[in-house]
């Protein structure tokens, strides 16, 4: 039994009016703590899959379950976190991190609390009062991912969320990442495309297969952190990643 | 030396009222259709004496901003519902666009058979001529809102009613409902 359990997920989308299996049966344990890394070729279901274990989007077959309990719909336990941000463009950064305490209806001076213990976190403080425009790429990425660990929820959903960011600050935000992960003790579920990226944070990496999406292979990482790009000793994880997943890119 | 823009300006409307001071002594219409330029004016003088023509303002003002609060009120909720659910787009949709071509002048033989010469009337017809704009552009706003932001305070836990006053109603400086502009 883990944290967070998928069983047997399957989900087809429509295409030119055909059902086109998208994930063909994830079966995964996410244990207490882990941080689990997902990579796959691009359009192989691993966003999907995101989706659905946020409760986003329903799974055609099987199920998810949080602590043992079946989970249909989407719940302040786990928290994504977007490729883009999705960051609220009428609402300052401080108001943006706030967003699901106000919802949860915490009183203000209690949001303010935690939020700022956050911003500081994430090195945001001298910007609570900028809106998001003012705010380059990486700051929004940190924001964004401010405004999930404000819900401390149970799992942190990680949709590509450096994908978008240059290669200086996503390095500094992978080892950030790692700090906070370690800071925190979440158990998080990251998808990207960046092999890299995923032996740098992941505990363990998932290879999905090319569309329909499976679990090809996990390769464990037992390597101290924090874990640092150009550190060479991470380089066999990679090969070893890239061999399984270069023949279901080219597919 | 060009004249000045206002110079343009003042020109123009002597232009019009000597046109239509000049109109009116050639007397080809009855005075009381075809009034001049005076009589106009002596009775402007006399809605200012009497402030009857202060009353007429602000009864206009008042069925405006009545008939208005109602348009902007019932166009966001039908706007909404339209948005947020497929069924009464379908139905109430068509319906909608439909009457929102007719104009509002349309309405006016229906107001006076409906309500007579009132004020329910008036305000019938202002709130006839904004509510169908209104929600269609509530709709289009509702519609045009990024899923992400959506599906981002759903993810936090917002509930369709949380979502409606934190997310689809406009956040002020930049609000995404151009319908009440």
């Amino acid at each position: 039994m883990g944290k967070l359990e998928s069983r047997n997920i399957e989900k087809y989308f429509i295409h030119d009016g055909k059902p086109l299996k998208t994930l063909d049966g994830i079966d995964l344990n996410v244990e207490d703590g882990e941080f689990v890394c997902i990579v796959g070729p691009s359009g192989c279901g691993k966003t999907t899959f995101l989706r659905i274990a946020a409760g986003l989007e329903k799974p055609d077959e099987g199920q998810i379950l949080l602590d043992n309990q079946p989970l249909n719909n989407t719940g302040p336990d786990r928290i994504m976190v977007f490729q883009e941000g999705a960051l609220f463009p009428w609402l300052n950064v401080q108001d943006n991190v706030e967003y699901g305490l106000k919802i949860a209806g915490i009183p203000k001076e209690k949001r303010n609390q935690i939020s700022h213990r956050y911003l500081d976190m994430m090195q945001l403080t001298q910007f609570a009062t900028s809106y998001t425009y003012q705010l380059s790429t990486g700051m929004k990425q940190r924001v964004a991912i401010a405004r999930a660990l404000v819900m401390e929820p149970d799992v942190l959903l990680m949709d590509e969320p450096f994908a978008a960011l240059d290669a200086q600050t996503r390095d500094l935000l992978l080892v950030e990442m790692q700090l906070i992960w370690q800071k925190t003790k979440k158990t998080i579920v990251f998808v990207t495309h960046n092999v890299a990226e995923a032996v740098m944070l992941g505990t363990r990496v998932l290879v999905f297969t090319h569309r329909p999406g499976r679990i090809k292979k996990e390769f464990k990482i037992d390597y101290k952190r924090p874990r640092i790009s150009e550190d060479e000793n991470l380089l066999p994880y990679q090969q070893k990643i890239l061999a399984e997943l270069r023949p279901e890119v080219k597919k | 030396m060009k004249p000045s823009l206002l110079a343009k300006k003042i020109g123009f409307y002597a232009m019009i009222i000597i046109v239509w001071q000049g109109l009116d002594s050639a007397d080809i219409w009855p005075d009381n259709i075809f009034p001049s330029p005076v009589d106009v004016v002596e009775d402007l003088a006399y809605g200012v004496a009497d402030a009857s023509l202060f009353y007429g303002i602000g009864t206009s003002i008042l069925r405006l901003i009545i008939g208005l609060t109602i348009a902007i009120a019932g166009g966001l909720v039908l706007g909404i519902f339209m948005a947020r659910v497929e069924t009464v787009n379908q139905t109430i949709g068509s319906l909608v666009l439909g009457l929102q071509s007719i104009p509002s002048i349309a309405w006016v033989p229906l107001a006076i058979l409906w309500f007579g010469l009132t004020d329910t009337g008036i305000i019938f017809v202002v709130v006839i001529g904004a509510i169908f704009a209104v929600t269609i552009n509530t709709y289009t706003g509702v519609k045009n809102i990024n899923p992400s932001y959506i599906e981002a305070a759903r993810n936090m836990g917002a509930k369709e009613g949380q979502l409606i006053t934190s997310i689809l109603i406009p956040p002020p400086p930049i609000g995404h409902l151009p319908g009440e502009a």
